[in-house]
């Protein structure tokens, strides 16, 4: 059994087209949307049946050989990031939407379907799907159910795991088994859970139900400014306490809104120390009641000035900055390191305060543009890579940052996963007991450990090395070696 | 009352001896399951796990309260009221002894649940003991976490087969400024027409039942918006007492009682109705139906996969039998690699939720 006999074997599976070999052909698939993170697959299988998927895999059983299921590759984490010798599965060619059930408003759909494009497919007949990452242009909805995404309407609507009712997976042993079904209790453990958020660590995922949502008939946005970031902060704490449940609220800081304004035209106050985006939706009398309410409140909270959006083209400028902010941010800085800690949302003045005072100490400017509702941060550490260390320091001031976040009852990711980048922060948020116990869920699933092998889950070994390392200012001998 | 420590020992011990278990909170929901696992089997010993109870945590800013299993449900619900929120899926309690770690662990959801989602949902981290005794901390205590796999919500509806709950957090949602109950004698298609009319135009719904021959529907929201929605319903539709989502989550209205078999059929809410010539009470909008026949569970069950469900017996069902639907064989063999890794030595609450389980 050798390389070249399995290779051999793939061939007599999928046609040259969509067998990938050469390093041209597979280059582009050496990383997901963190690029920093770079392997060399062994090979690229772009399988369009799950006959293919149950061969290739069947292949890789024999030759026991790894395999790293991939969606868009929009993943930050390194999640869809090869793993070295691994065959690389994409699964964009699992691109049909099956089925639109009206009547129970939901949607069968293949896992390389664009997010975007599921919501576009129904918007006729007034559905949509709720959660929309802002790579929704791009990303797949498997990766989506890989990583459990999340989106600008998950405060209200949820995230990938509230919003799919059925799925259909193949699991290393060649066996395809459906979880969930049609109705609003299906029977067994909640596998559904399980599969969603597990970085393609325990099954390939084939098909998707979706839940679908009836349009909100208006939808409006709230925008305001504050002259101070703490207040802004302590702003979303009072929204919800005044028991209201905004569609989203997203938060911008200064630097974030520059860029953005710059490049988006949005039209946002530049003078604000932050801004809050609030949106409501529902009925015309809901909405209204409730930006009635808001407004005082949020004067009172300290904001300078509260705009609403009056029509639908308002609403979309006011969001087009928010959208916008990650390029935009990538246009001021020649890179930026994305970070993503939740922590409950009391805690945000007092974190952003720290975060504030880190970006001085590393001489790292800091561009906080996120989740406020739903208290999950995106600060956006701005570096140079060409200058030598700054990658380095980048990287150290955002494991600051999550450790900050578990210390505050929050955790190292919200909804980018762990992936290969997170590894090491695991090892602050878990114990050796619950690491285990992850494990061997891993191996519930997958006893060889050939799906995604070393993502998401540190092995107790490195955790332990790192425990160790700590004395050393957290820097690990050989940075460059995985060390799962 | 903090017995972890206490209930740690009684679960390494009990591995030891592979004595099983089964947990017991205030019994509020013990019919509620397969019925050999209850102590009649003598080789069951009962873990009691009221005395760990309290609130650990309540931020009605962030939305969440953490507790302990043995907190009574009445006490966190009468908590909640007091700051105008609520648990989302409005369990039922069955008796004021109703403890969380049973609500949880049963994962019934009241009328609410079509329109909020299940308990499920509102699991955002579970503290739990594993089977051998491990303490083990999953999710946390904000909405959005992706860290580890998430093994907190299959705590929901695992009958306590999964691991001994500790203490839970659960997200909850403010309560509706205003509610407003309405009925109308019709029939079941009609009914089932509205419901999908009113489902695409907004209307604040929050629960939908059908009676006797009567369908009543629940509008909460700002008075505002159900003002305006109340415009727009048929002119039969009459305000009536509000109480009866209590009785039907209850199970106090007269439906029920029975001692006869009651078969809960969760299916597609566009199921057509008028194919089973049981009595039956429609809940969650059409996708909950409760029958009483004489037929055997098994008639039941293929009614129901027909229909695109599944049927389980809620109550009154039979000793020694499988009392939810049977799982297809490769999924029932997961399942049993996934109750090792919680549960090594099988010992918690064997046989609850499926005979071989
Ligand atoms: C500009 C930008 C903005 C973003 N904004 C957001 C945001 O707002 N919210 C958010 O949550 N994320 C966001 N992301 C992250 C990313 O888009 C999401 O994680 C997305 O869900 C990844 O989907 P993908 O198809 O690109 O998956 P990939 O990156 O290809 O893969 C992600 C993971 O899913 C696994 N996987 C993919 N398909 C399958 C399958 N069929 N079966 C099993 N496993 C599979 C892979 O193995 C991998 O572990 C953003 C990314 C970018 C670049």
């Amino acid at each position: 059994m050798t390389i070249k006999s399995f290779i051999a074997q793939l061939a007599s599976i999928l046609p040259p087209e969509r067998l990938l070999l050469s390093q041209e052909e597979i280059t582009p698939y050496e990383c997901d949307g963190l690029s920093i993170l770079r392997e060399h697959p062994l090979a690229v299988a772009i399988p369009e049946t799950e006959e293919e998927i149950l061969k290739l895999i069947e292949a890789c059983r024999e030759h026991s050989i790894a395999v790293v299921t991939r969606g868009a590759g929009t993943g930050l984490s390194g999640g869809a990031r090869p793993v070295a010798g691994a065959l690389l599965m994409s699964m964009m060619r699992f691109n049909r939407i099956l089925e639109i059930d009206e009547e129970n408003l939901t949607a069968l759909v293949e896992p390389g379907v664009r997010n975007l494009a599921i919501s576009e497919a129904v918007s006729e007949k007034g559905l949509y799907y709720a959660p929309d990452p802002s790579s929704q242009i791009a990303c797949s909805i498997g990766g989506n159910v890989a990583e459990n995404s999340g989106g600008v309407h998950c405060l209200k609507y949820g995230l990938t795991v509230q919003n799919i009712v059925a799925m259909k997976i193949i699991t290393m042993d060649g066996q395809i088994l459906s979880l969930g079904n049609n109705t609003l209790e299906p029977p067994g453990y909640d596998l559904m859970a399980i599969l969603t958020g597990s970085e393609g660590m325990l099954a390939i995922i084939t098909e998707i139900r979706v839940r679908l949502r009836v349009t909100p008939p208006v939808a409006r946005v709230m925008l305001a400014a504050f002259d101070d970031i703490e207040q802004a902060g302590d702003a979303v704490s009072a929204i919800i306490n005044a028991g209201i449940l905004p569609a989203g609220l997203e938060m911008m800081d200064h630097y974030a809104i520059k860029a953005a304004e710059d490049f988006a035209h949005a039209g946002y106050p530049t003078d604000a120390q932050a801004i809050l985006l609030c949106e409501l939706d529902g009925l015309d009398v809901e909405v209204s009641t409730c930006i009635e309410k808001l407004k005082p409140l949020l004067y009172e909270q300290g904001a300078t000035d509260v705009r609403t959006s009056n029509d639908d083209q308002e609403r979309q400028r006011f969001w087009s900055g928010r959208k916008a902010a990650f390029p935009a941010v990538g246009r001021i800085s020649p890179d930026y390191y994305v970070m993503d800690g939740t922590i409950p949302r009391a805690a945000l003045g007092i974190v952003l305060k720290q975060i504030g005072e880190w970006s001085e100490e590393y001489g790292l400017a800091v561009a906080n543009v996120f989740h406020a509702g739903d208290g999950n941060l995106h600060p956006l550490i701005l570096y140079d890579a060409n200058i030598k260390g700054e990658l380095q320091k980048a990287e150290e001031f955002g494991m600051r940052i999550l450790k900050l976040c578990i210390e505050h009852g929050g955790t190292i990711t919200g909804e980018h996963g762990v992936g290969v980048e997170k590894l090491d922060a695991m090892c602050d948020q878990f114990n050796s007991d619950e690491l285990a116990l992850f494990h061997a869920l891993k191996e519930a699933f997958d006893p060889h450990s050939l799906l995604n092998p070393g993502k998401a889950i540190p092995s107790l070994h490195r955790c332990a090395e790192l425990g160790a390392m700590h004395v050393h200012n957290g820097q690990l001998p050989f940075p460059e070696l995985d060390r799962f | 009352m903090d017995i972890s420590k206490q209930l740690q020992k009684q679960l390494i011990d009990a591995t030891h001896r592979r004595q099983k278990l089964n947990i017991i909170g205030n019994n509020s929901k013990a019919f509620y399951g397969c019925a050999n696992s209850n102590s009649s089997e003598e080789n069951i010993a009962p873990l009691h796990v009221t005395d760990h109870n309290g609130i650990i945590d309540y931020q009605p800013a962030e939305l969440t309260i953490t507790a302990r299993t043995g907190t009574l449900l009445k006490d966190i619900i009468s908590l909640l009221e007091e700051h105008q929120q609520m648990l989302p899926f409005e369990p039922p309690t069955f008796n004021d002894n109703a403890t969380l770690g049973g609500c949880i662990a049963t994962a019934l959801a009241g009328p609410r649940r079509p329109w909020t989602g299940p308990v499920r949902d509102y699991v955002i981290g579970a503290h739990i003991l594993t089977g051998d005794g491990m303490d083990i901390r999953l999710g946390s205590k904000v909405m959005k976490n992706v860290a580890g796999y998430d093994l907190f919500r299959p705590m929901s509806g695992a009958l306590g087969t999964l691991g001994l709950i500790l203490d839970v957090t659960v997200k909850l949602l403010p309560r509706p400024e205003h509610e407003v109950t309405l009925g109308m004698m019709t029939d079941t298609k009609n009914m089932q027409h509205l419901l999908h009319k009113w489902s695409r135009r907004s209307m604040p719904l929050s629960a939908a039942s059908f009676f006797q021959g009567q369908a009543f529907i629940r509008l909460s929201g700002a008075v505002s918006s159900i003002e305006d929605a109340m415009n727009k319903l048929p002119p039969e539709m009459k305000q009536t007492a509000t109480d009866y989502w209590h009785k039907l989550n209850e199970q106090q209205l007269s439906f029920f009682d029975s001692s006869s078999p009651i078969y809960r059929l969760v299916v597609p809410a566009s199921a057509p109705y008028d194919t089973f010539t049981a009595e039956c009470l429609v809940d969650w909008g059409g996708a909950l139906r409760w029958i009483k026949t004489s037929l055997p569970f098994s008639e039941v069950q293929n009614h129901a996969a027909g229909l695109g469900g599944t049927a389980s017996v809620y109550r009154n069902g039979r000793k020694n039998e499988d009392v939810f639907s049977p799982l297809p064989d490769g999924l029932f063999e997961l399942h049993k690699r996934i109750k090792k890794v919680l549960d090594p030595a099988g010992i918690l609450n064997p046989g609850r939720l499926y005979r071989n389980l």
